[in-house]
Protein backbone atom coordinates (compact mmCIF):
# COMPACT_ATOMS: atom_id res chain seq x y z
CA UNK A 1 0.00 0.00 0.00
CA UNK A 2 1.35 3.39 -1.07
CA UNK A 3 0.44 6.20 1.32
CA UNK A 4 2.86 8.94 0.27
CA UNK A 5 0.97 9.80 -2.92
CA UNK A 6 -2.66 10.79 -2.34
CA UNK A 7 -5.68 12.41 -3.90
CA UNK A 8 -7.53 14.91 -1.72
CA UNK A 9 -11.11 14.08 -0.82
CA UNK A 10 -12.29 17.29 -2.53
CA UNK A 11 -10.58 16.27 -5.77
CA UNK A 12 -12.03 12.75 -5.62
CA UNK A 13 -15.53 14.06 -5.05
CA UNK A 14 -15.72 17.27 -7.07
CA UNK A 15 -13.25 16.69 -9.90
CA UNK A 16 -13.46 12.92 -10.39
CA UNK A 17 -17.11 12.58 -9.29
CA UNK A 18 -16.67 9.70 -6.88
CA UNK A 19 -19.71 9.72 -4.62
CA UNK A 20 -18.36 6.90 -2.51
CA UNK A 21 -16.25 7.92 0.51
CA UNK A 22 -14.12 4.82 0.12
CA UNK A 23 -12.61 6.02 -3.18
CA UNK A 24 -8.86 6.50 -2.97
CA UNK A 25 -5.73 6.66 -5.11
CA UNK A 26 -6.14 3.07 -6.21
CA UNK A 27 -9.71 3.69 -7.34
CA UNK A 28 -8.71 6.88 -9.14
CA UNK A 29 -5.93 5.13 -11.06
CA UNK A 30 -8.53 4.36 -13.73
CA UNK A 31 -7.89 7.96 -14.88
CA UNK A 32 -4.85 8.60 -17.02
CA UNK A 33 -3.89 11.80 -15.22
CA UNK A 34 -3.86 10.00 -11.87
CA UNK A 35 -1.58 7.34 -13.34
CA UNK A 36 0.65 10.15 -14.61
CA UNK A 37 0.60 11.68 -11.13
CA UNK A 38 1.87 8.43 -9.63
CA UNK A 39 4.44 7.88 -12.37
CA UNK A 40 5.96 11.36 -12.20
CA UNK A 41 5.66 12.17 -8.49
CA UNK A 42 7.08 8.83 -7.36
CA UNK A 43 10.54 10.13 -8.19
CA UNK A 44 10.08 13.89 -8.44
CA UNK A 45 7.64 15.14 -5.76
CA UNK A 46 7.27 18.62 -7.23
CA UNK A 47 7.25 17.44 -10.84
CA UNK A 48 9.02 19.33 -13.62
CA UNK A 49 6.19 21.40 -15.09
CA UNK A 50 6.61 24.37 -12.78
CA UNK A 51 4.47 26.32 -10.38
CA UNK A 52 0.90 27.48 -11.02
CA UNK A 53 1.43 31.24 -11.29
CA UNK A 54 -1.91 32.28 -9.82
CA UNK A 55 -1.39 30.17 -6.71
CA UNK A 56 2.36 30.18 -6.17
CA UNK A 57 4.45 27.62 -4.28
CA UNK A 58 3.68 24.86 -3.33
CA UNK A 59 1.00 24.44 -6.01
CA UNK A 60 2.63 22.75 -8.97
CA UNK A 61 1.36 21.95 -12.46
CA UNK A 62 0.71 18.41 -13.63
CA UNK A 63 0.23 17.95 -17.34
CA UNK A 64 -1.11 14.78 -18.88
CA UNK A 65 -1.81 14.43 -22.59
CA UNK A 66 -2.99 17.40 -24.61
CA UNK A 67 -5.50 18.92 -22.22
CA UNK A 68 -5.69 17.14 -18.89
CA UNK A 69 -4.20 19.28 -16.13
CA UNK A 70 -3.73 18.88 -12.41
CA UNK A 71 -2.41 20.70 -9.40
CA UNK A 72 -0.16 18.93 -6.90
CA UNK A 73 1.48 19.97 -3.67
CA UNK A 74 4.27 18.37 -1.74
CA UNK A 75 3.97 18.56 2.03
CA UNK A 76 7.28 17.59 3.56
CA UNK A 77 5.74 17.73 7.03
CA UNK A 78 2.02 16.89 6.98
CA UNK A 79 0.36 18.79 9.84
CA UNK A 80 3.86 19.89 10.83
CA UNK A 81 4.97 16.33 11.56
CA UNK A 82 8.50 15.15 10.87
CA UNK A 83 9.44 11.57 10.05
CA UNK A 84 6.51 10.69 7.83
CA UNK A 85 7.97 8.85 4.87
CA UNK A 86 6.51 6.15 2.71
CA UNK A 87 9.15 3.38 2.50
CA UNK A 88 8.35 3.03 -1.20
CA UNK A 89 9.28 6.65 -1.96
CA UNK A 90 12.66 8.39 -1.91
CA UNK A 91 11.46 11.59 -0.21
CA UNK A 92 9.75 12.53 3.07
CA UNK A 93 6.16 13.64 3.46
CA UNK A 94 3.19 13.36 1.13
CA UNK A 95 2.39 14.57 -2.39
CA UNK A 96 -1.26 15.46 -2.84
CA UNK A 97 -3.13 15.58 -6.11
CA UNK A 98 -5.38 18.48 -5.20
CA UNK A 99 -7.26 19.27 -8.39
CA UNK A 100 -7.93 18.00 -11.91
CA UNK A 101 -9.40 19.75 -14.94
CA UNK A 102 -8.94 20.43 -18.64
CA UNK A 103 -7.01 23.14 -20.41
CA UNK A 104 -9.44 25.48 -22.22
CA UNK A 105 -7.53 28.71 -22.69
CA UNK A 106 -9.68 31.81 -22.40
CA UNK A 107 -12.61 29.80 -21.03
CA UNK A 108 -14.00 30.18 -17.52
CA UNK A 109 -13.84 26.40 -17.19
CA UNK A 110 -10.10 26.30 -17.92
CA UNK A 111 -8.34 24.09 -15.33
CA UNK A 112 -5.96 26.81 -14.15
CA UNK A 113 -8.82 29.31 -13.88
CA UNK A 114 -10.77 26.85 -11.77
CA UNK A 115 -7.76 26.12 -9.55
CA UNK A 116 -7.23 29.84 -9.03
CA UNK A 117 -10.87 30.36 -8.07
CA UNK A 118 -10.74 27.47 -5.61
CA UNK A 119 -7.66 29.04 -4.06
CA UNK A 120 -5.18 27.56 -1.61
CA UNK A 121 -7.71 27.08 1.18
CA UNK A 122 -9.94 24.71 -0.79
CA UNK A 123 -7.07 22.95 -2.53
CA UNK A 124 -5.19 22.14 0.65
CA UNK A 125 -5.85 18.78 2.31
CA UNK A 126 -8.53 18.81 4.98
CA UNK A 127 -8.71 17.25 8.42
CA UNK A 128 -10.46 14.28 6.80
CA UNK A 129 -7.57 13.87 4.36
CA UNK A 130 -5.12 13.68 7.25
CA UNK A 131 -7.33 11.19 9.08
CA UNK A 132 -7.25 8.98 6.02
CA UNK A 133 -3.48 9.42 5.67
CA UNK A 134 -2.84 8.23 9.23
CA UNK A 135 -5.37 5.42 8.83
CA UNK A 136 -3.48 4.23 5.73
CA UNK A 137 -0.15 4.39 7.58
CA UNK A 138 -1.70 2.26 10.31
CA UNK A 139 -3.07 -0.22 7.79
CA UNK A 140 0.22 -0.40 5.88
CA UNK A 141 2.12 -1.12 9.11
CA UNK A 142 -0.41 -3.73 10.17
CA UNK A 143 -0.23 -5.49 6.80
CA UNK A 144 3.58 -5.47 6.79
CA UNK A 145 3.79 -6.72 10.37
CA UNK A 146 1.14 -9.37 9.77
CA UNK A 147 3.04 -10.59 6.74
CA UNK A 148 6.35 -10.78 8.65
CA UNK A 149 4.84 -12.45 11.68
CA UNK A 150 2.61 -14.85 9.75
CA UNK A 151 5.66 -16.35 8.10
CA UNK A 152 7.64 -16.47 11.33
CA UNK A 153 4.73 -17.85 13.37
CA UNK A 154 4.20 -20.63 10.86
CA UNK A 155 7.86 -21.63 11.13
CA UNK A 156 7.69 -21.31 14.90
CA UNK A 157 4.75 -23.68 15.03
CA UNK A 158 6.49 -26.14 12.77
CA UNK A 159 9.49 -26.15 15.06
CA UNK A 160 7.31 -26.34 18.15
CA UNK A 161 6.04 -29.66 16.88
CA UNK A 162 9.47 -30.86 15.72
CA UNK A 163 11.72 -30.08 18.64
CA UNK A 164 11.80 -28.84 22.21
CA UNK A 165 12.63 -25.18 22.42
CA UNK A 166 12.72 -21.94 24.23
CA UNK A 167 11.09 -18.56 24.05
CA UNK A 168 11.84 -16.37 21.09
CA UNK A 169 12.98 -12.82 21.76
CA UNK A 170 13.22 -10.33 18.96
CA UNK A 171 14.85 -6.94 19.25
CA UNK A 172 13.40 -4.17 17.19
CA UNK A 173 13.99 -0.49 17.57
CA UNK A 174 10.93 0.23 19.66
CA UNK A 175 11.90 -2.31 22.29
CA UNK A 176 12.07 -6.03 22.91
CA UNK A 177 9.13 -7.96 21.57
CA UNK A 178 8.88 -11.63 22.39
CA UNK A 179 6.58 -14.25 20.99
CA UNK A 180 6.34 -17.85 22.18
CA UNK A 181 4.17 -20.84 21.49
CA UNK A 182 3.77 -23.91 23.66
CA UNK A 183 2.03 -26.85 22.06
CA UNK A 184 -0.10 -29.15 24.20
CA UNK A 185 -2.04 -32.23 23.15
CA UNK A 186 -5.23 -30.23 23.32
CA UNK A 187 -4.14 -26.90 21.91
CA UNK A 188 -1.56 -24.15 21.60
CA UNK A 189 -0.68 -21.71 24.29
CA UNK A 190 0.41 -18.53 22.57
CA UNK A 191 2.34 -15.87 24.49
CA UNK A 192 3.26 -12.32 23.53
CA UNK A 193 5.61 -10.36 25.74
CA UNK A 194 5.29 -6.64 25.16
CA UNK A 195 7.60 -4.09 26.76
CA UNK A 196 5.66 -1.20 28.26
CA UNK A 197 8.75 0.95 28.70
CA UNK A 198 11.72 1.12 26.35
CA UNK A 199 15.43 1.25 27.16
CA UNK A 200 15.28 5.04 27.52
CA UNK A 201 12.54 4.67 30.15
CA UNK A 202 9.96 6.13 27.82
CA UNK A 203 6.52 4.64 27.16
CA UNK A 204 6.28 2.34 24.16
CA UNK A 205 3.42 3.85 22.12
CA UNK A 206 0.05 2.32 22.92
CA UNK A 207 -0.91 1.98 19.27
CA UNK A 208 2.14 -0.14 18.56
CA UNK A 209 1.43 -2.42 21.52
CA UNK A 210 -2.19 -2.87 20.47
CA UNK A 211 -1.11 -3.55 16.89
CA UNK A 212 1.34 -6.24 18.02
CA UNK A 213 -1.31 -7.88 20.19
CA UNK A 214 -3.74 -8.01 17.28
CA UNK A 215 -1.19 -9.39 14.88
CA UNK A 216 0.27 -12.01 17.23
CA UNK A 217 -3.08 -13.42 18.36
CA UNK A 218 -4.80 -13.11 15.00
CA UNK A 219 -8.38 -12.81 13.85
CA UNK A 220 -9.76 -15.78 15.74
CA UNK A 221 -8.90 -14.21 19.08
CA UNK A 222 -11.23 -12.09 21.22
CA UNK A 223 -8.88 -9.36 22.42
CA UNK A 224 -10.78 -8.70 25.64
CA UNK A 225 -10.30 -12.36 26.60
CA UNK A 226 -6.50 -12.26 26.52
CA UNK A 227 -5.08 -13.05 29.93
CA UNK A 228 -1.81 -12.55 31.77
CA UNK A 229 0.53 -15.37 30.80
CA UNK A 230 0.82 -18.26 33.25
CA UNK A 231 4.12 -17.81 35.18
CA UNK A 232 4.60 -21.60 35.23
CA UNK A 233 4.44 -21.84 31.46
CA UNK A 234 6.65 -18.78 31.08
CA UNK A 235 9.24 -20.54 33.22
CA UNK A 236 8.83 -23.70 31.16
CA UNK A 237 9.71 -21.86 28.00
CA UNK A 238 12.67 -20.25 29.70
CA UNK A 239 11.41 -16.72 29.95
CA UNK A 240 12.10 -14.54 32.98
CA UNK A 241 9.71 -11.60 32.88
CA UNK A 242 11.08 -8.16 33.48
CA UNK A 243 8.99 -5.91 35.69
CA UNK A 244 8.30 -3.61 32.76
CA UNK A 245 6.96 -6.37 30.49
CA UNK A 246 3.35 -7.25 29.84
CA UNK A 247 2.98 -10.95 29.05
CA UNK A 248 -0.34 -11.77 27.41
CA UNK A 249 -1.52 -15.24 26.50
CA UNK A 250 -4.26 -17.24 24.90
CA UNK A 251 -4.99 -20.96 24.85
CA UNK A 252 -6.33 -21.90 21.45
CA UNK A 253 -7.22 -24.82 19.24
CA UNK A 254 -4.29 -26.47 17.47
CA UNK A 255 -3.48 -24.71 14.23
CA UNK A 256 -5.44 -25.96 11.24
CA UNK A 257 -2.30 -26.44 9.18
CA UNK A 258 -0.87 -28.90 11.66
CA UNK A 259 -4.09 -30.72 12.49
CA UNK A 260 -4.81 -31.49 8.83
CA UNK B 1 2.43 -31.26 30.17
CA UNK B 2 3.62 -29.53 27.07
CA UNK B 3 4.55 -31.87 24.28
CA UNK B 4 6.75 -29.32 22.57
CA UNK B 5 7.83 -25.72 22.67
CA UNK B 6 9.92 -23.73 20.25
CA UNK B 7 11.90 -20.63 19.74
CA UNK B 8 12.79 -18.88 16.58
CA UNK B 9 14.08 -15.55 15.40
CA UNK B 10 11.42 -13.25 14.10
CA UNK B 11 13.03 -10.74 11.87
CA UNK B 12 10.88 -7.85 10.84
CA UNK B 13 11.56 -6.69 7.30
CA UNK B 14 13.22 -3.38 6.60
CA UNK B 15 9.91 -2.04 5.30
CA UNK B 16 8.10 -3.07 8.48
CA UNK B 17 10.82 -1.51 10.61
CA UNK B 18 10.51 1.77 8.73
CA UNK B 19 6.73 1.75 9.05
CA UNK B 20 6.95 1.08 12.77
CA UNK B 21 9.28 4.05 13.12
CA UNK B 22 6.73 6.25 11.32
CA UNK B 23 4.00 4.99 13.64
CA UNK B 24 6.19 5.66 16.67
CA UNK B 25 6.92 9.18 15.41
CA UNK B 26 3.19 9.88 15.07
CA UNK B 27 2.69 9.17 18.73
CA UNK B 28 2.94 12.65 20.15
CA UNK B 29 1.60 11.82 23.56
CA UNK B 30 3.90 12.58 26.47
CA UNK B 31 7.38 11.23 25.89
CA UNK B 32 8.79 12.23 29.26
CA UNK B 33 11.21 9.84 30.92
CA UNK B 34 9.61 7.81 33.68
CA UNK B 35 11.41 8.11 37.00
CA UNK B 36 12.73 4.86 38.49
CA UNK B 37 10.57 5.15 41.59
CA UNK B 38 7.43 5.62 39.47
CA UNK B 39 7.97 2.66 37.13
CA UNK B 40 6.24 -0.08 39.14
CA UNK B 41 3.07 1.94 39.63
CA UNK B 42 3.16 3.15 36.03
CA UNK B 43 3.40 -0.40 34.69
CA UNK B 44 0.47 -1.64 36.76
CA UNK B 45 -1.73 1.26 35.71
CA UNK B 46 -0.72 0.89 32.09
CA UNK B 47 -1.65 -2.79 32.05
CA UNK B 48 -5.14 -1.89 33.24
CA UNK B 49 -5.47 0.87 30.65
CA UNK B 50 -4.26 -1.38 27.86
CA UNK B 51 -6.61 -4.17 28.89
CA UNK B 52 -9.46 -1.70 28.52
CA UNK B 53 -8.14 -0.51 25.18
CA UNK B 54 -7.98 -4.09 23.88
CA UNK B 55 -11.70 -4.34 24.65
CA UNK B 56 -12.38 -1.08 22.83
CA UNK B 57 -10.41 -2.26 19.79
CA UNK B 58 -12.34 -5.53 19.72
CA UNK B 59 -15.59 -3.56 19.82
CA UNK B 60 -14.44 -1.49 16.85
CA UNK B 61 -13.57 -4.66 14.93
CA UNK B 62 -16.98 -6.16 15.74
CA UNK B 63 -18.77 -3.05 14.56
CA UNK B 64 -16.76 -2.04 11.52
CA UNK B 65 -14.02 -4.55 10.82
CA UNK B 66 -10.27 -3.92 10.66
CA UNK B 67 -10.78 -0.73 8.69
CA UNK B 68 -12.68 0.79 11.61
CA UNK B 69 -9.61 0.39 13.82
CA UNK B 70 -7.43 2.23 11.29
CA UNK B 71 -10.04 4.99 10.85
CA UNK B 72 -10.30 5.52 14.60
CA UNK B 73 -6.52 5.71 14.78
CA UNK B 74 -6.42 8.25 11.92
CA UNK B 75 -9.05 10.39 13.59
CA UNK B 76 -7.20 10.38 16.88
CA UNK B 77 -3.83 11.33 15.40
CA UNK B 78 -5.22 14.04 13.09
CA UNK B 79 -7.17 15.64 15.91
CA UNK B 80 -3.98 16.19 17.90
CA UNK B 81 -3.01 18.97 15.46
Amino acid sequence: MLFGLRVTSRCLKDDLAYGDDSADLLTAMEHGIVRDFVRTRSSEPDGTEGVIAALGVPFMKLKAGDRARGVTLWEKKPQGRDNIQDPALPFPGVVWLAGIGFRKEGDRGDAYEVFARLGPDRLMPTQMDYELLYADIHTATEEALRSDLARAMHELLERAWREPGRLQEQHIEIGDIAVGIVVFDYGEYRVAVLPLIDDRKHSVPEDILLLFARVVFGDECRLEELEPADPEILREIGYRPRPTDWALAQLREPSRARSQ
Amino acid sequence: MAVATARQSIKVSERTGRLLRVLAALDDSSQAEIADEAIARYVEERKKTLKGRLGEVQKLIDEGGERAVARAYGKKIASRR
